[in-house]
Formats: structure tokens, sequence, C-alpha cells
């Protein structure tokens, strides 16, 4: 073993320094290498599943919206189509009551002038009897005066 | 031939002596480790942006995947973050330094003594059996930590002292010493491959110094990088047996 030793020149002094050397070679590699470069690596990891992370949360989004908007375009088509139904319904119903009122008076008119027209010809037939017969009258009477 | 045989010794060379320490070449060798390691981060650290360039994306793409690697092996995101550091910090320091062994100017420069013997200035950091059994002792230290802190005193000693039957108590002794036995194995097989592969270049210049020796540098450099690997991987493997139950 003695021999081993210095053979090959083992020393404890200088297994020591070696081993202190290595120790600090390990911190300072730790400290300017190992460390930056894997949080670095970490960091970029990080950031990179955050940006696909936000991504997805995007595009999730963007369908909800997109339904919304397909949701709110069927909604206003559906209740515009029933404003114009209700529309069409009460116009037509007016119409139908205008076109009453309308026949209704047209013949209340009718009426009336056929009333008048009949009064009036009973009362022009009156007259004209009445005159028919003082004319007649008349005439008897030059008759008679001449004769 | 002025040369006569080629010098090689086991044991790193000392260069000075400070505060009572001795320096030897490859002490300095892990400073100058150390110093390119600490550049290297200090440049990563300061480009590092949320955008990254194209730097930062090898370096993100090799760390991510090494902590993949690890979490699938000990099947703990938590601990294997706090383990990678230790693990890269292994395998960047083993590797760094096997890649600039054959540096020029590493292990020629330095200076002659009276009586022939050559002292170089800096010498391949892993070729010095101090570094490797550091690096050892640290890399037990936390595995045998770990397991502890995982499992329990009283369970992870079960590993070792099973009193159930004779087989297990066998067996136990059996794990015992191939946990000490690792201590030799890991610093050793470092130590041998990376030193064994600067003497083979060395015979191999002393006969054929000019084009020969460069496939064998860089096939020496694929060694420094498949050892620096497998001290890593080892120190994993062994944390997650140590965090393993026996059964």
């Amino acid at each position: 073993m003695e021999q081993i030793v210095s053979i090959f020149g083992i020393n404890w002094k200088l297994l020591l320094i070696q081993g202190l050397n290595f120790g600090l070679l390990l911190a300072v590699l730790y400290k300017f290498l190992y460390k930056p470069v894997l949080s670095m690596v970490d960091t970029r990891r990080a950031k990179i599943e955050n940006a696909i992370h936000n991504a997805e949360k995007a595009e999730t989004e963007l369908g909800q919206a997109e339904a919304e908007k397909a949701r709110i375009l069927r909604e206003a088509t559906t209740k515009g189509d029933e404003l114009i139904g209700a529309a069409k319904k009460h116009a037509e119903t007016a119409e139908i009551s205008i076109m009453k009122d309308a026949h209704r008076k047209a013949v209340h008119l009718l009426n009336e002038a056929e009333r008048r027209v009949n009064r009036e010809h009973d009362e022009m037939m009156e007259k004209a009897e009445r005159e028919v017969a003082r004319m007649a009258i008349l005439s008897a009477e030059k008759i008679l005066r001449k004769a | 031939m002025v040369e006569k045989s080629i010098h090689i010794s086991l044991s790193a060379e000392k260069i000075g002596t400070f505060l009572g320490v001795p320096v030897t070449n490859t002490m300095l060798m892990s400073f100058i480790v150390f110093a390119i390691l600490w550049t290297l981060a200090y440049f990563v650290r300061k480009n590092l942006s949320l955008v990254p360039g194209r730097l930062q994306t090898l370096i993100e793409t090799l760390f991510v995947g090494i902590l993949d690697y690890m979490t699938e092996t000990l099947e703990d995101e938590k601990l294997a973050r706090k383990l990678f550091p230790l693990i890269v910090t292994i395998f960047l320091f083993i590797f760094t330094a096997n890649l600039i062994e054959f540096t020029p100017g590493i292990g020629s420069i330095g200076w002659s003594h009276p009586g022939g013997e050559f002292t170089p200035l800096l010498r391949s950091m892993n070729t010095d059996l101090n570094t490797t059994l550091a690096l050892t002792i640290i890399a037990f230290v936390v595995i045998e930590v770990v397991g502890v802190a995982t499992l329990g005193f009283l369970r992870y000693s079960k590993k070792f002292v099973n009193l159930s039957s004779v087989l297990g108590f066998m067996v136990g002794i059996i794990e015992l010493f191939s946990e000490v036995a690792r201590l030799v194995s890991y610093s050793f097989r470092l130590f041998g491959n990376i030193f064994a592969g600067e003497v083979m270049i060395l015979v191999i210049q002393h006969f054929v110094p000019m084009v020969l020796p460069v496939p064998i540098m860089l096939f020496e450099v694929f060694v420094g990088f498949i050892q620096a690997a497998i001290f890593a991987l080892l120190t994993l493997f062994f944390v997650k047996m140590a965090i393993t139950e026996a059964h």
C-alpha cells in the first residue's frame, strides 16, 4: 500500500486541492452555466405554454361568440317574422273592416238616394197631375167660352 | 542517439511548493481546465437570450437531452435536477482535460535537471492518480449520500448487512466489497486509459515522429471522450443503484 501511494505520488494535500478545484468548478459552472441555461429553457417553456393556453382560450371564446351571434340572428329573424305576420294580420282585419264600412256606407247612400229620387218622383207626378188637371180645366173653360 | 530511453513517471512531477503544499504539473493543468470552462461558461451566460442563437440552441438541446436521460434513468425528476450539475461537470472537466492533452507545449515545455531528467511544466490532468482519485472520492461520497438520503440510513445499510439468511449475508458482504472496490476501479480506469494513451504516443513518437502519431492522437481524443462519458454515466448508474432498494 505504501509503495502504491509513493509510486503514484498520492498525497492527501493534492487530493484535497483537486477536490476543491472540482468543487469550485462545479459551483462556478452551476452559477454561470447550468442554472441560467436551464432556467432559460424553463422560462421559454412556460412562455410557450402560456401562449398556447391563451390561443386555445381565444379560440373557444371565438367559438362562443360565433354561437352567440348565430343565436341572436336566429332570434331576430323569428321575431321579425312574427312582427311581420302580426302586422299582416292586423292589416287584413283593418282592410276587411274598412271595406265593410265602405260597403255599408255605400249601401246607405244608395238607399238614401233611391228614397230621395222616389220622393221627388212622387212629388213631380203629383205636381204634374195637378198641372194637368189645371190645364184641363183651363182648356175646358176656353172651349166653353168660345162656344 | 542522444536520448537512450523514454522517461516515464507514474506520478506527477513536482514543480514547486506553495505554502507548504507541493505544486505539481497536473495541478496547474487542472487550474487551466478550470479557467477554460469558466471562460466558456461566462460567454455562454453573457449571450443567453430568450430567443436562442445557434450555440445556445446546441447547449440547450444537449442539456435538456442529458436531463431527460437522467430523469429517465433515475425515474425521479427532482433528483435528476439536483444531480445534473455534478454529472455534467464531471463530464466537462474530464473531457476538456482529455481534449487539450495534445495541445503543443503540454508535456514538451519544461526544464531538464542535471541528471538528464526532464520535468514538464504541464502534464495531462488525468495522468495523475490524485486527480482521478479526488473525482472518484467525490463521486463515491455523492453516491452514498444520495443513497442514504433517499432510502434512509437503515434501509440503505440493509443492502450490506443482511441477517435474514446466510446467503443474504454473503451477498451483503460482496456488495460492500464491490462498493469499496469502485473507488479503485473508477480512479484506475480513467488514469490507466489516459496514461496508457500518453505512453503509447510517447513510444510511437520515439520511433516514428512524424505522421503516425496523428491518427493515434485522434483515437486518444476519442478515448478521452469515452472515458469522460463512462465516468459520468457510471456515477449516474451507481446513484440509480444506490437509490434502488435491496430485494
